[in-house]
């Protein structure tokens, strides 16, 4: 079994009556892709916050490598890469001498440190923006500078904070890449979003947050697999008779059938073939329908579940 | 870690153009202006200069006329008197040619539109006149036949006393304007000590979050931070000391060096004075900018920036005040240095310096040190 | 209305900062106000002397009584250094050592350096002090001629040069005086105005004029001469607090309201308080950060302040540099608060015209205000036409 790179344990926070953490245990294993996803305000940062020793809670333990965190633990900090969520550079400082600044507060070797800078240039892709500026750099190319300067000094922990946010499709599957090269490379990854496609691509493991609470922990399918729903149909229709409806939601594993007008969302739980019975039974009826759309299930899905809210709406 | 920590502390703070380019332009611009306003108050208001009087005469005085005479001759003579009429007199006076009238008759009255020492030794000549008449008239009732010898001994000239000039440095009292002004730029130096806490703190900023996440101790980026500002405060410092001193050619008087050393330290400790204000409570940055500022401000009234005696009058009535201002060291570093032949007092204030450089970093640290937050 | 409500939000965030600059301001302006008299020390009519008497004779208490009417006699100090500080800061002129045998010599008819004084400033008090010994031993040597014995000559001397001299103060006009204490907090006033005026207002402007701000309110329905005018008018409602607060606490100092030619000075007061806010208005345009602001801040108030003689009086001050401030609007701003004091001659029409020039002041900083607003802001204006 691979050894626990970070144990939470029971942990609580709390901002006056506000109750930020509630409760809440992890535990990661050594070279997983960890996603934490949730709604914003659900409890990621402060999370994350807790776990790099800068907040104090009420209560609870956290181990790293299986020490204890505490501010002076400069042993495992040298072994944990940090991604803020805010871009957290020097404005005075060109490109590589943000990494080689960052770098140079974990490597003391200056060739060791040359290298790994140069190298974390090329992770990011910023060869061509070494001298510049962060001023002068775009939104995505900033990101970059803010993901090389934390994994400078190849770290055995990298912790993301939402990293992609404002940042071009383009950038996003750049750093999505890279978060899976360091992973390959042996780093255990802490990714936090509340992009649910992002986490479902890249992470080997997932807890969902609201309101400071883990509401469900596993791989993508076992999430999916924790839930009733397997398969979503939508049919573009305009007419759809009371009975024909009726009879829909009563095929095998057919568990909820949503009508607008313009539109049936039927949603099914495991079992196959669910598309071909549900159209048998329109052909039947001899109903005219449009676009049909058959989908498996989303982590939305798996949060619309079990908070009854679904995690886009929850976002803002 | 801490010469790689030093190096970019000093490459960020050297490279922000504005902050820095102010820092030099601020005691230019403000040096220009005392330079300008004060340049010639000592020479014209301070020292001695020959005072004008206008002279009425309705009746012939022996006496005073002797006395006038005297008055009048020599190199720099105390008095230059215009003999002329009532109204001509008035015009000079009100127009502020002349200090004084003097209306000579049997006796002698003053006529003068202000108080001032000028006037008060118009007053003085005045009263030598009525003094003269008393010893006379006191000499006709006691001893006539002693009459002229007491003339003649109150018409002597003397020189009963012998003045003995200081001889420290450079007595112009408008120079102390120029000591608080390089006081001031150097307290100024809080504003930098002010953002290496604030870029530390990991409430305070991203930059301070990632900071205390790295391996590299808290003290370390403290210390280094500090340092960094502080190189930059001397820049400031050394073009602030260069300007005043050889463009205005400002008269500091004593050793150039140790007043650059001065210069300096006294930069240190604005650096770290700001410092310390960032390091403890847990106001916002704006809150602490505003208590620094106007704390320093206070301090450069209380020195004599704005009123010039005002250290004087604090020596009189709290003297205790003057001891603890750290502008107020600062400042009387350099006065120590032009005044005093020997180097104890300055010692004094250096030491003074010192301690409170080294008690703002120390406090400073432990304050903001193996720092948790309630929030971020 | 949106503007102006947000402005003034804007400014309550900066609610914490002001009420440090106004506490320790009016902190400042108070000291000010008790310890100052317009006069500075350089000027004081009476000396403050140290006399170090070895002689302690006849003669030389009669010369130590006769230097002590109508001055300063200060104990003598424990070391040279603190003597020093105190001739060099003006708390003592001279100090005035009468030798052993001083008695003994002036009896014996001496008259030349029976005394030595010790000084830094070669000033009028030097003169005034030569004077003073020179009438002290002339005359005490008439009477030592006249045959009297050393203690009836001098009593005799004390007596003679006690006697008071009349002094007539000409004037063209009976000049009133207002109250001098309050002229004194008024006089500081300006460099305390721009002080917290600059200090709390161009930040909050300043956020207001950042870019991204400027350019959503630019895309609003809003009129750009709308949203100045509610810039302007909520800057004005705050300053106008701001002024207020100092008002008052001159009422406090004062210990009684306002009377007479007093309320020019209030008036005064309120168009340097305008100025101030116009410049920091300027000022903002230009975005600069919050360390700039501050040091701005302390180059124009401390250089307009020593320019225009808010800290060391006009009177002391040359005339080319004078000819300068009167391109400066705290030159006019005392000049009323000079004449209110009797230093220059009150007339309406004087005071009208430093007023006026004043008002002047502020409405060219506000046209160099819109006209700044229009060329930086202007590229901006261009790039979207050319868009359309």
């Amino acid at each position: 079994m691979k050894p626990t790179v970070v144990k939470i344990d029971n942990l609580v926070k709390r901002y006056g009556e506000l109750v930020a953490l509630d409760h809440f245990s992890l535990e990661i294993k050594e070279g997983e892709i960890f996603g934490l996803l949730g709604p914003n305000g659900s409890g990621k940062t402060t999370t994350i916050n807790c776990l790099l020793s800068l907040l104090t809670f009420d209560k609870g333990d956290i181990e790293v490598f299986g020490q204890e965190m505490t501010p002076t633990s400069y042993d495992l900090k040298s072994e944990i890469g940090v991604i803020m969520q805010n871009v957290a550079v020097l404005d005075e400082l060109t490109v590589r001498e943000n990494i080689d600044y960052f770098c140079g507060l974990y490597v003391t070797d200056k060739a060791k440190r040359k290298a790994l800078v140069e190298e974390a240039i090329r992770f990011v892709g910023l060869e061509d923006f070494v001298n510049f500026r962060p001023g002068k750099l775009s939104g995505g190319l900033l990101r970059r500078l803010n993901i090389a300067c934390g994994i400078a000094h190849k770290p055995k922990l990298i912790i993301l904070d939402e990293p992609t946010v404002a940042v071009d499709p383009q950038s996003r599957n750049k750093i999505l890449e890279g978060i899976q090269e360091l992973n390959r490379q042996g780093a255990t990854v802490i990714y936090t979003s509340h992009y649910m496609e992002e986490v479902e691509q890249i992470c080997t493991r997932i807890a969902i947050m609201d309101k400071g609470r883990k509401i469900a922990e596993g791989t993508k399918d076992e999430l999916k697999g924790m839930i009733r729903n397997s398969e979503t149909v939508s049919i573009e229709i305009l007419e759809l008779p009371e009975e024909a409806k009726e009879k829909i939601s009563h095929l095998p594993h057919v568990y909820e059938t949503e009508y607008d007008g313009e539109k049936l969302t039927v949603r099914c739980s495991g079992g196959r073939h669910n598309l071909i019975r549900i159209l048998g039974v329109l052909q039947e009826a001899e109903l005219g329908f449009g676009r049909v759309y058959s989908e498996l299930p989303t982590l939305n899905d798996v949060f619309l579940e079990i908070t009854g809210t679904a995690l886009r709406d929850a976002k803002e | 870690m801490f010469w790689h920590n030093l190096k970019y502390e000093i490459k960020t703070v050297m490279r922000e153009k504005d902050f820095i380019l102010w820092m030099l332009l601020f005691p230019i611009i403000l040096g220009t202006l005392f330079k300008v306003a004060f340049g010639s108050i000592y020479e014209n208001a301070e020292t001695f200069h020959t005072i004008p009087v206008a002279v009425v005469e309705t009746k012939e005085n022996e006496v005073f006329a002797g006395m006038l005479t005297a008055m009048t001759e020599g190199e720099e003579p105390a008095l230059s008197a215009t003999v002329t009429d009532d109204g001509e007199a008035r015009k000079l006076l009100f127009d502020g040619d002349v200090y004084g009238i003097l209306y000579v008759g049997d006796t002698v009255e003053l006529s003068v539109t202000g108080k001032g020492m000028q006037q008060t030794i118009l007053q003085e000549i005045v009263a030598r006149c009525s003094v003269y008449e008393t010893v006379i008239r006191d000499a006709i009732a006691e001893n006539p036949a002693a009459v002229s010898d007491a003339v003649k001994a109150l018409s002597a000239e003397v020189d009963v006393c012998r003045k003995n000039a200081s001889e420290a440095g450079n007595p112009d009292v408008y120079v102390q304007y120029f000591y608080n002004l390089i006081a001031m730029v150097a307290i100024c130096g809080c504003m930098t000590g002010l953002h290496v806490s604030t870029n530390s703190q990991a409430n305070q900023s991203t930059l301070g979050a990632r900071r205390n996440c790295s391996a590299t101790p808290k003290s370390i980026h403290l210390v280094t931070g500090v340092l960094g500002s502080a190189v930059s405060q001397t820049c400031s410092m050394v073009v602030c000391v260069t300007f005043l001193r050889f463009v205005l050619r400002v008269n500091f008087g004593g050793s150039l060096f140790l007043l650059y050393l001065s210069a300096i330290l006294s930069g240190f400790l604005g650096v770290t004075m700001g410092f310390f204000v960032g390091s403890i409570g847990r106001m916002r940055y704006e809150v602490k900018e505003a208590i620094s500022m106007s704390v320093s401000m206070v301090l450069c009234f209380l020195s004599g920036l704005m009123v010039g005696n005002m250290k004087g009058i604090i020596a009189e009535h709290m003297p205790w005040i003057n001891r603890v201002n750290p502008v107020a060291i600062m400042s009387d570093s350099f006065y120590c240095l032009n005044m005093y032949s020997d180097y104890r007092r300055f010692m004094t204030k250096i030491v003074g310096m010192l301690i409170y450089i080294v008690a703002f970093t120390v406090i400073g640290v432990l304050f903001a040190r193996r720092k948790k937050y309630a929030s971020i | 209305m949106q503007v102006f409500k947000a402005f003034l939000r804007v400014l309550r965030s900066k609610f914490g900062s002001a009420v440090i600059y106004i506490a320790l301001f009016a902190l400042v302006g108070i000291i000010m106000t008790k310890s100052d008299t317009s006069q500075t020390v350089w000027e004081k009519a009476a000396m403050a002397v140290v006399i170090n008497d070895l002689d302690n004779s006849v003669e030389s208490r009669a010369l130590a009584e006769c230097i002590s009417r109508g001055n300063k006699v200060v104990a003598p100090f424990d070391n040279e250094d603190d003597l020093t500080d105190a001739m060099y800061y003006g708390r003592v002129d001279f100090a005035l050592t009468i030798p052993e045998g001083f008695g003994a010599r002036i009896s014996a008819g001496e008259t030349d350096g029976l005394l030595s004084s010790y000084y830094i400033h070669e000033s009028y008090s030097m003169e005034n002090l030569k004077m003073l010994l020179d009438k002290f031993v002339t005359t005490y040597t008439a009477y030592r001629a006249l045959g009297q014995d050393s203690d009836a000559a001098a009593k005799a001397t004390d007596e003679a040069l006690s006697k008071e001299v009349e002094v007539t103060i000409a004037s063209r006009v009976e000049e009133e005086k207002d109250n001098e204490g309050l002229l004194i907090f008024f006089r500081y006033l300006p460099y305390i105005l721009m002080c917290v005026i600059m200090n709390t207002l161009c930040p909050a402007l300043t956020a207001m004029n950042k870019k991204d701000v400027r350019f959503r309110t630019d895309c609003s329905g809003i009129r750009p001469s709308s949203y100045t005018m509610q810039v302007f008018s909520a800057s004005a409602l705050f300053v106008g607090l701001i002024w207020l607060a100092f008002v008052i606490l001159g009422v406090v100092l004062n210990g009684a309201l306002y009377s007479g030619r007093l309320w020019l000075v209030v008036l005064n007061s309120l168009l340097f308080a305008l100025f101030a806010s116009v410049l920091a208005m300027f000022a903002s345009e230009f975005s600069p950060s919050g360390t700039i602001v501050n040091i701005l801040t302390q180059v124009s108030s401390l250089g307009m302040c020593f320019l225009c003689g808010v800290f060391v009086g006009q009177e002391l001050l040359g005339s080319g540099v004078l000819a300068v401030a009167r391109f400066l609007p705290a030159y006019w701003y005392i000049r009323i608060i000079r004449m209110l004091n009797g230093e220059i001659p009150f007339t309406a029409s004087e005071a009208a015209i430093a007023l006026g020039i004043q008002a002047a002041f502020v409405a060219m900083f506000v046209l160099l205000t819109l006209l700044v607003r229009r060329t930086r802001y202007a590229g901006v204006a261009t790039h979207r036409t050319a868009e359309a």
